[in-house]
């Protein structure tokens, strides 16, 4: 191999990126590069895995507790008793998410990921205490400021608990929400159109633990599908979180 | 939460999985804290640093992927470059507040030191102990101590450029000497 391969100089240029030694125009045009650019970033990758063990020559330091209140208040931003907060926070992480999302997703099938609006993926991380609730939180978002629906699950209570926010309601038709695993037939959880409690259905408790559930709303004639599986379009999707 | 890897941890972090973060964050801040103190030399600096990781990792903004390598290193490497972009930023003050820059690490323990079962440590200590007394200085000066080229050559009393050309050919000869 030859001192000054091409390789060579842009594996050297991944190596000084990562020791942090850049000058700070030339560090910022690199990074540029980075994010188009996938070969260069598994250089950085490798130069961080070859130096990584360095790090266990540094002195770990005990955090304050302090510091873990600050990431719980940061992440947080909001409790779910105040939607617009919750909508704020959605909102923030919902571009990110998306994409993600769709592929966690595409199991559930071509014709319904080309029909969904938006997809959202939410909890409202409650950090402390809580432990034993059982409860579960999803918001079904439009990808506007707003979510759709927020869905509360109280597993003690077996309990559902509907909350519509941005949903529109549509003349002579209305919206069903269904609890979608893998390959298995939609389980409807009833209409959404107003607020509401109710009981769970024909879904198993143990359903709501499972990380592949996906919570659907559809478009279905007034008074539900017919047929007891989604008939019209997907029109939001969302997922249900455990809090803990 | 029992025996979960960093790996699964921050896979479930970005999933908003509560418990995990935490277990993540209690599992992993001690080092890292560490590790983003040394280069800011603040502690309330340090602070932030972890904090602006934690909530990358929570809302998805960093996303692990666990082709390129172990959560650990995926961990210090988001610490290391948030940290550098903190002092970086700060030049003005890191200066001052950086009195202890002058005790950059210029002394990295033998691989014979080392425990046997750390053996990735050992394996670029050996490759690190063959290399020129000033490349490796530099190396070790900017990846453990966040030190820029310039706070190297005033360290090491040397040009800029010398600096600049230790450090390449020392990460060359490094690379060769890890096998890939």
């Amino acid at each position: 191999m030859s001192g000054d391969s091409p390789d060579i100089v842009r594996d050297t240029l991944a190596g000084t990126y990562v020791l942090g030694t850049m000058e700070q125009d030339e560090r910022a045009a690199f990074e540029a590069r980075l994010a188009v650019d996938p070969d260069l970033r598994g250089a950085v990758a490798e130069w961080q895995r070859r130096l990584a063990p360095l790090s266990a020559l540094v002195e770990p330091q005990q955090p304050p507790p302090e510091l873990w209140q600050r990431i719980a208040a940061a992440t947080v931003a909001a409790r779910p008793a105040a939607e617009p907060h919750i909508a704020d926070f959605a909102a923030a992480r919902l571009k990110a998410q998306v994409r993600r999302w769709r592929l966690a997703s595409a199991g559930f099938g071509m014709a319904l990921a080309a029909s969904l609006a938006a997809i959202a993926l939410f909890a409202p991380a409650y950090f402390e205490a809580r432990r034993d609730s059982g409860r579960y939180v999803g918001i079904v978002n439009t990808g506007g400021a707003m979510p759709a629906l927020v869905v509360s699950v109280d597993t003690r209570r077996g309990e559902l608990r509907i909350r519509p926010l941005g949903l529109k309601a549509e003349p002579g038709r209305s919206h069903e929400l269904w609890a979608v695993r893998g390959n298995a037939a939609p389980v409807s959880l009833g209409l959404v159109d107003s607020a509401g409690q109710r009981g769970l259905g024909a879904l198993p408790l143990a359903a709501l633990a499972d990380p592949q559930l996906v919570l659907a709303v559809s478009l279905e004639p007034a008074g539900g599908s017919p047929t007891g599986q989604p008939t019209g379009p997907v029109v939001f999707t969302g997922k249900l979180i455990r809090q803990d | 939460v029992t025996e979960r890897t960093v790996e699964s941890l921050l896979e479930a972090a970005a999933l908003q999985d509560a418990a995990a973060f935490r277990s993540l964050y209690d599992l992993a801040v001690p080092k890292l804290l560490g590790i983003a103190s040394r280069i800011v030399r603040r502690r309330d600096l340090a602070e932030e640093v972890i904090q602006d990781v934690f909530v990358k990792i929570w809302t998805g903004t960093a996303r692990f992927d666990r082709t390129l390598g172990s959560g650990l290193a995926y961990l210090a490497a988001l610490t290391r470059n948030r940290a550098l972009d903190q002092v970086r930023r700060k030049t003005e003050v890191s200066a001052e507040e950086r009195p202890e820059m002058q005790d950059l690490s210029d002394n990295l323990p033998t691989p014979e030191a080392i425990a046997e079962d750390r053996s990735e440590l050992r394996a670029v200590l050996a490759c690190l102990q063959r290399l020129p007394a000033g490349q490796r200085q530099a190396i070790a000066a900017a990846y453990l101590d966040g030190a820029t080229g310039a706070e190297i050559a005033a360290r090491l009393a040397v040009p800029l450029g010398t600096v600049k050309t230790w450090l390449s050919r020392g990460l060359a000869a490094l690379r060769e000497c890890m096998g890939r």
